[in-house]
């Protein structure tokens, strides 16, 4: 059986919200960008209206760049609480038609509104409520896609914009989808369509009808998972999942500048990574009692081990320590390494209890604590490469590295179990 | 940041009075304006749970209300209360009546109309 899965992506989610907060700038047609906050390093556009886009307004763009193409532009600070207000409401008008709804960031969700019975023409029916009831009840537009696998709902909605209901209809797909740039495709970003290019590949029906093995050659399986979407084979289930989905773990791992040589390289590297866990960890308020550590030798062999804390903790010292401990105890053998990584487990919340040591030196542990806070400030202020340990300056290239800068969770969802 | 520079004259941010029923509804039954006056909400037309407040700028439950006969939007956004002004309310000159909520008003040292009339 078909399955008919819907795509409903908010037009301008964040620049939409503040719109209708600020009816000054929808009466008067004022070009308005919504702004990170340029004293903390983050002043780039986030979400324009349409008038700012017209002007040439990106998203990404730094605050002085878009006050030259457009000198008239209004800056908003961001108001993340409200916008997640919003998109819990336009998740519970979604739920009232589907228990699969699967969220992706704030302002995108799939739906699942398979049920035997159920055609395309009927999600066209149900998507068009949806588009006026969103319109009608948040007062924001969605653009909402329907087709028959999620990649091209996904594709559906990003067809017409705003406030539009695109249909991708399984059978003729071709004529609609495989016409269009080959870099709307999800999973397709600038570098794997410079790649694409490369080969001579530009549209989507070209992706389609690639040679499988040259595309395998080119980017391995994740290739043939691209030819896959293109053709409309992809089959990945709606997860009933929410943004604020329960954390288990919280790790980083990376693929160093030149492959670790020495134990002294696998240390730091060891801290960096146990730094940007640390800082996770404090942020989402966690301890943890399981620390574990993964490396891939250069031959793409990879082991992983782990070991109990003897106390819940969230200090980047100890995490680090633990994580060398490990290495030094079992994987120096493995040695040169191409990539590692660090991951805590078996979280608890800080501000849960915790059972002292009678031999422990507490003391100590609750000024290691403080001194991690200090730096997680200076860090959030001046940027994550602004002070760092001794031990990663040693070597030049691994300094640069900078896993909590450079860490994106956008795509985990999508793969998720 | 923007209300800030040009204040809003549809929006009026208001305290309520609220009845919370055994039904479990949350019903608006006084409110007073920032300057100082109360009104008695006469009737609650329809209640919609999610709605857009164009004119005033704002998002939240929408009540609508008579007040003193004429027809307003009441919103309660999160946790704050604003009225949608797209006509005034009118210069409060009727006595109280309602003698629950007025002494509520009364204990908490708020203004009533009447009250507030003297003091202008």
């Amino acid at each position: 059986m078909g399955r008919t899965i819907l795509h409903s992506d908010a037009n301008s989610f964040y620049a939409s919200v503040e719109s209708l907060y600020h009816p000054i700038i929808r009466n008067h047609g004022f070009p308005m960008s919504v702004c990170g906050d340029p004293e903390a390093r983050h002043g780039i556009v986030l979400a324009s209206n349409q008038i700012a886009k017209a002007a040439g307004v990106k998203t990404g763009m730094a605050i002085w760049q878009a006050r030259q193409v457009c000198p008239r532009l209004l800056i908003v600070p961001p108001d993340y609480p409200l916008y997640i207000h919003f998109s819990k409401m336009m998740r519970s008008i979604y739920e009232e038609y589907s228990d699969r709804v699967e969220s992706f960031g704030l302002d995108e969700a799939w739906l699942d509104i398979s049920n035997p019975g159920v055609t395309i023409a009927d999600g066209e029916k149900i998507a068009h409520e949806i588009r006026k009831r969103v319109n009608d009840e948040l007062g924001i537009t969605v653009s909402v896609g329907v087709a028959d696998n999620k990649i091209f709902a996904k594709l559906g909605s990003d067809m017409n914009k705003p406030d539009a209901v695109t249909v991708i209809p399984p059978d003729t797909f071709r004529e609609k989808v495989w016409p269009l740039p080959v870099s709307d495709l999800l999973y397709v970003g600038p570098r794997t369509a410079k790649k694409l290019r490369d080969m001579n590949i530009t549209t989507i029906g070209g992706l389609a009808q690639a040679p499988s093995y040259i595309l395998k050659s080119k980017f391995g399986k994740n290739g043939l998972m691209l030819q896959a979407f293109a053709n409309g084979l992809d089959s990945s289930p709606v997860m009933p999942v929410n943004v604020q989905m329960a954390i288990k773990s919280i790790g980083n791992s990376t693929t160093t500048p030149h492959d670790i040589v020495t134990l002294d390289d696998a240390r730091s590297v060891f801290y960096l990574l146990s730094e940007s866990v640390g800082a996770r960890l404090r942020e989402h308020g966690f301890r943890s009692r399981c620390v574990s550590i993964s490396v891939r030798t250069v031959d793409l062999i990879s082991y992983s081990c782990q070991t109990m804390l003897p106390m819940p903790s969230n200090i980047t010292g100890e995490i680090a320590a633990t994580a060398c401990m490990l290495f030094t105890e079992r994987y120096t053998r493995f040695l040169p390494l191409r990539s590692v990584g660090v991951s805590c487990g078996s979280l608890i919340p800080d501000t849960a209890p915790i059972q002292l040591d009678m031999l422990g030196n507490q003391e100590r542990r609750e000024k290691l604590e403080h001194l991690d806070e200090a730096l997680d400030s200076i860090r959030n202020r001046y940027g994550n490469r602004s002070i760092q340990r001794g031990i990663v300056l040693a070597d030049g290239a691994f300094s640069q590295i900078d896993p909590k800068g450079d860490h994106t969770i956008h795509p985990v969802p999508f793969f998720a179990g | 940041m923007l209300d800030e520079a040009r204040p809003n004259p549809c929006k009026e941010y208001v305290d309520v009075v609220v009845v919370e029923t055994t039904d479990g509804d949350c019903l608006p039954i006084a409110l007073r304006t920032e300057e100082g006056f109360v009104y008695q909400i006469d009737d609650i037309l329809g209640i919609k749970e999610r709605a857009p407040a164009y004119i005033a700028g704002g998002h939240g439950m929408r009540y609508t209300c008579v007040i003193r006969g004429e027809k307003h939007y009441l919103f309660h956004d999160r946790r704050m209360w604003f009225l949608e002004l797209t006509n005034c309310l009118p210069y409060p000159e009727r006595q109280v009546e309602n003698d629950i909520w007025y002494s509520v008003f009364e204990k908490s040292g708020l203004r009533c109309a009447s009250q507030s009339k003297n003091l202008r």
